[in-house]
């Protein structure tokens, strides 16, 4: 045998480092001896002979050491260049498969593509909302959130509310490098007139900055002192709304901006991306003090009962998280006990610290948890569509079987064909990453902007982090669906003869159950989402939201609190004579986005006001038609009247039936006395009950019991102020009818700046959100499962069939009827779909309790669902076997033993 | 070490050994046996050094090598060019020639300051 035969195909039997020794050796060997022996030849002694030879050769050591370094150094070249081809031999392999078998790439590319794009989507939204914190904070690690835990009815709750009050006693824990408060995003007007918009503002402290190492792209933030009484007005626009508004304009600074009711001036663009410590977007920041009129209710800044701030601590270097928690607790019951008489309030409270990063706070949004579902579900569905590739490279290798035989015959190695296997499922897998990323970047928009839009997500779709994500995605997808089918090939191509397409085919069984299953578990899922969005959105408010308009009015100086209800008279009037309105009413509190506790009232013969856990009792002034206008039905007693509306009428009162139930039990409501804004010192009048009103909604789908609401005419003289706005109640849809009110509404006040009108569908549909994101991408993901595993029925099915023409010929050769033969693909579709929605039905029943949480009003087990997702599967089963079965019978005996 | 054999200069064992296979594929000892022979025992030629050559040039991609059989039917390692080595072989020989004629030429002048 030759030794120097080159290097096989496949790079083995390569020359090691060991074999490069031993030749070497022999080759010096050969030439001591051959030296001696022709020394020898012309008379030398042996012994001479052997000395002059190694004389001549010098240091055998030496020269070996260098010659060996040469020849090692070689064979890394080579093994190099070699790996070099590999690969490229590889790729032009699976790039010639590619264009061989076009159709079959592009199911795989499109398969995997679909499945890696609704992952990258949906990783993007759980990073967004769950992992990330809020963009353009310095060290987020450090920055902390508060809460605080109280005892509502004995049940523990964490709320993230604080009184300002709590905000100036918090400031000074040690632990606490600086504290920030701020409230949620509060639509003010912008501008006047026509070009006037509604723009999103944060009243925030001036500490908030500093606190989250917030940097300005242009100018600087506000100041301790500009956040004082008295202080001029200031504001900070978000970078993406000095964009926006105007176009990046550098000399925006020194501007005067009219915002609400007061005139603001520009000192500073945040930099890009910051939303302060929360992630729904915001337009401007204006200081928590100056800005009190944004909000209508001056006095909450004083008062320990307003609930409007959110704080965020730094914490100070080396201070553990919770080094805080003892202290602000400790200040926090301070200021309740001093400074609150009692109330829904159980004594234990505590306040504690957790990170700003949502997935590590104690209770994410619902939007949120639903994501990670939806997270988990994408995952599915990527394994649904890994078990499709798996199935469809098994197939293929099926039908390559002969090209295989004959290269392993002549002399492939097994690790040649698995390597051009797992090449080409690799290409695949990166075409398919290209679709997946196409897919999500126009997914993940949709979804943003459709789904998700108080979420101020990082500018472009595809973030690196998502980028990274998908990466890892593919590598997962070819482990997953690459490498057993690659070896299965290889294994069967190297023993033609073994008897293993029945085992094969039991996997590919395997694989359809698996997809089937997981395909019946996503849309149980679906359904269960969708069936909770549809009663989501079809809940009795105990009111009308569709055709009930909100309108606001932006108040100035020029209009004080008595000039307001002049105002208020008047548009009432022009609007009555719009065909499209029905009637009006103005009011305190909007439901769904403002209202009031206002303590809980002094009852004639009731020691304690029965606790209720959403709190309240919540109260509302409102104009003697209110009820009418919102739909409101009156269940005992009279409805407020036209007198009631009157100066100096005498204090009358609607309870909700609720609230009657719980003070007076059994007995009428009608004639007694509420005594409001009672205290010893100051003894408050009678306020007569005259009728109780059904229960309704107050802020929220899921109450789950009615909250304790009531209402005072007009001019009670202990509720004070001015309404807030006026309630109309349309024909047909308030959204339509907008536009006729606004204009009906020009120049009845000519002072007016600005009157901002929605439907109150439009503040109810925000808490649908959660819902409607869940049953969307539930959908999306459960129809885009079901088709791939339909896919996958069929192909198993059709190939089945296409491998068993012999047999099926034969047999109808012998005399099987047409039927028979369908019976048998049929029955073999029907196996697998049993098994499959059998098995899937079991794992849904089994989640469906975690699931339960985020569904509203639906049980995890609706029969309605379970029986239509079978359905639904059963169909596509047998859609799925219809071609192949029909396929099957028509296969001509003659034709069919032709065709091996 | 005679006062009559030379140092070798340094590329010009390589230049040898290339023309000591210019004849055809020979094994290290021919190839030594031949420079020795050819050149009257001008130079005194380590024979490990030779290989040290033979082995640098197959890196380099100017010389291949198989195993086969010797003159007396043992096996040995036989060196061959390549066709990058039959280049290497025809650059240097010119370069050379220039290089010995250019020194031979001062050699042969009269006077200078040595």
């Amino acid at each position: 045998m030759r030794a120097g035969e080159g290097p096989r195909p496949g790079g083995l039997g390569r020359p090691g480092r060991r074999r490069i020794e031993q030749e070497l050796d022999e080759e010096i060997r050969f030439h001591l001896e051959r030296t001696q022996e022709e020394l020898e030849g012309r008379g030398m002694s042996p012994e001479a002979a052997r000395h002059e030879a190694e004389r001549r050769f010098g240091s055998v050591r030496a020269h070996r050491q260098a010659i060996l370094r040469l020849d090692v150094g070689r064979m890394r070249t080579m093994r190099m260049v070699e790996t070099v081809d590999a690969v490229r031999g590889l790729l032009g392999h699976a790039a010639r498969r590619v264009v061989r078998g076009p159709g079959f790439a592009a199911a795989v590319v499109v398969t995997l593509g679909l499945g890696i794009g609704a992952n990258a989507v949906m990783f993007g939204v759980v990073d967004r909302l769950m992992l990330s914190p809020p963009q353009g904070l310095a060290e987020p690690g450090g920055l902390q959130h508060l809460y605080v835990e109280r005892g509502v009815q004995g049940e523990p709750r964490v709320f993230r509310w604080f009184t300002h009050p709590d905000f100036l006693a918090l400031q000074d824990v040690e632990a606490f490098e600086e504290l920030g408060a701020y409230t949620v995003p509060i639509d003010a007007t912008l501008g006047r007139g026509d070009d006037a918009e509604q723009i999103r503002t944060v009243r925030a402290s001036a500490s908030l900055f500093p606190a989250l190492g917030a940097r300005t792209r242009l100018g600087r933030f506000f100041t301790e002192e500009e956040d004082a009484e008295g202080a001029p007005p200031r504001v900070v626009l978000s970078e993406e709304f000095w964009v926006r508004r105007f176009g990046a304009d550098p000399g925006i600074l020194g501007r005067e901006l009219d915002i609400g009711p007061g005139r603001y001036e520009v000192i500073g663009v945040a930099s890009r991306g910051f939303t302060g410590a929360e992630l729904s977007p915001v337009d401007a920041w204006v200081p928590m003090v100056t800005s009190a009129h944004l909000m209508g209710a001056e006095g909450c800044m004083a008062s320990p009962n307003c609930w409007w701030l959110q704080l965020v601590a730094r914490m100070r270097d080396g201070a553990a998280p919770s080094a805080g928690d003892d202290a602000a607790t400790a200040r926090h019951l301070a200021l309740r006990e001093t400074r609150i008489a009692e109330g829904n309030y159980d004594g234990e409270a505590r306040v504690f610290a957790a990170s700003i990063v949502a997935a590590n706070g104690p209770n994410p949004s619902a939007e949120a948890s639903v994501s990670r579902w939806l997270a988990g579900v994408s995952l599915i569905v990527l394994l649904i569509a890994c078990a499709n590739v798996a199935n469809l490279l098994l197939a293929r290798s099926v039908r390559l079987r002969r090209e295989l035989s004959v290269r392993a015959a002549i002399g492939a190695s097994r690790f040649r064909l698995v390597g051009e296997a797992l090449t080409e499922t690799v290409f695949l897998a990166l075409l398919g990453a290209g679709v997946a990323l196409a897919a999500a970047s126009w997914g993940a928009g949709i979804v943003h902007d459709q789904l998700l839009p108080d979420v101020a997500f990082d500018a472009g779709a595809l973030t690196p982090r998502m980028l990274g994500f998908t990466a890892v995605a593919v590598l997962f997808t070819v482990a997953l669906a690459g490498v057993v089918p690659s070896i299965r090939a290889a294994r069967m191509a190297l023993n033609p003869g073994r008897a293993e397409s029945f085992s094969r085919s039991r996997m590919r069984g395997v694989l359809t159950v698996a997809q089937g299953a997981l395909s019946v578990v996503l849309l149980v899922g679906a359904g269960l989402f969708v069936r909770s969005l549809s009663v989501a959105s079809s809940v009795d408010f105990g009111f009308d939201p569709e055709v009930v308009a909100v309108l606001e009015f932006e108040w100035n100086d020029q209009y004080p609190g008595p000039e307001r209800a002049a105002v208020y008279r008047d548009a009432l009037d022009r609007l009555r004579s719009l065909p499209e309105v029905v009637e009006g009413s103005p009011t305190l509190a909007i439901p769904f986005w403002s209202s009031y506790g206002y303590g809980e009232p002094r009852i004639p013969g009731i020691e304690r006001y029965p606790s209720h856990p959403g709190g309240g009792p919540y109260v509302n002034k409102v104009g003697s038609t209110y009820l009418r206008t919102m739909g409101i039905s009156l269940v005992d007693g009279r409805d407020f009247g036209p007198a009631d509306d009157l100066e100096g009428a005498a204090p009358v009162t609607l309870v909700s039936e609720a609230m009657a139930r719980a003070i007076w039990g059994g007995e009428s409501a009608i004639g007694r006395c509420l005594h409001i804004g009672d205290s010893p010192e100051d003894p408050a009048p009678c306020t007569e009950v005259v009728g109780v009103v059904a229960d309704h909604r107050r802020d929220g789908l899921v109450e789950a019991e009615p909250h304790h609401l009531y209402y005072v005419n007009l001019d009670h003289p202990e509720i004070q102020g001015p309404p807030q706005a006026l309630m109309i109640r349309t024909r047909g849809e308030a959204s339509a009818a907008l536009g006729a009110v606004r204009q009906a509404l020009a120049g009845v006040a000519p002072q007016l700046r600005y009157v901002k009108a929605r439907s109150l569908q439009d503040l109810v549909d925000p808490r649908l959100r959660s819902w409607r994101l869940g049953a969307t991408m539930f959908s999306i993901f459960g129809l885009l499962a079901l088709l791939v595993a339909g896919v996958g029925l069929y192909s198993v099915l059709a190939f089945d069939v296409a491998q068993r023409r012999r047999e099926i010929g034969i047999r109808s050769a012998l005399g099987a009827s047409r039927e028979r033969l369908a019976r048998v693909v049929i029955g073999k579709a029907a196996v697998l779909g049993v098994v499959g929605l059998a098995l899937g039905l079991g794992i849904a029943l089994g989640l469906a309790r975690f699931v339960e949480e985020l569904l509203f009003q639906t049980s995890g087990r609706e029969p309605g669902v379970y029986l239509l997702v079978g359905a639904t599967l059963g169909a596509v089963a047998l859609l799925a076997a219809a071609v192949p079965g029909v396929r099957a019978m028509r296969v001509a005996p003659a034709e069919a033993l032709r065709s091996e | 070490m005679s006062p009559r054999q030379l140092n070798l200069l340094q590329g010009t064992l390589d230049l040898l050994v290339l023309k000591a296979l210019q004849r055809g594929p020979a094994h290290g000892y021919s190839v030594a046996s031949w420079i020795r022979a050819t050149s009257d025992k001008a130079f005194e030629i380590e024979d490990g050094a030779l290989y040290t050559a033979l082995h640098r040039m197959q890196k380099r991609g100017w010389l291949t090598s198989e195993w086969g059989q010797s003159e007396n039917n043992r096996r040995a390692r036989f060196y061959a060019l390549t066709a990058d080595g039959r280049r290497q072989l025809d650059a240097d020989s010119a370069t050379w020639a220039a290089y010995a004629d250019a020194v031979a030429k001062i050699l042969a002048s009269e006077g200078g300051s040595g």
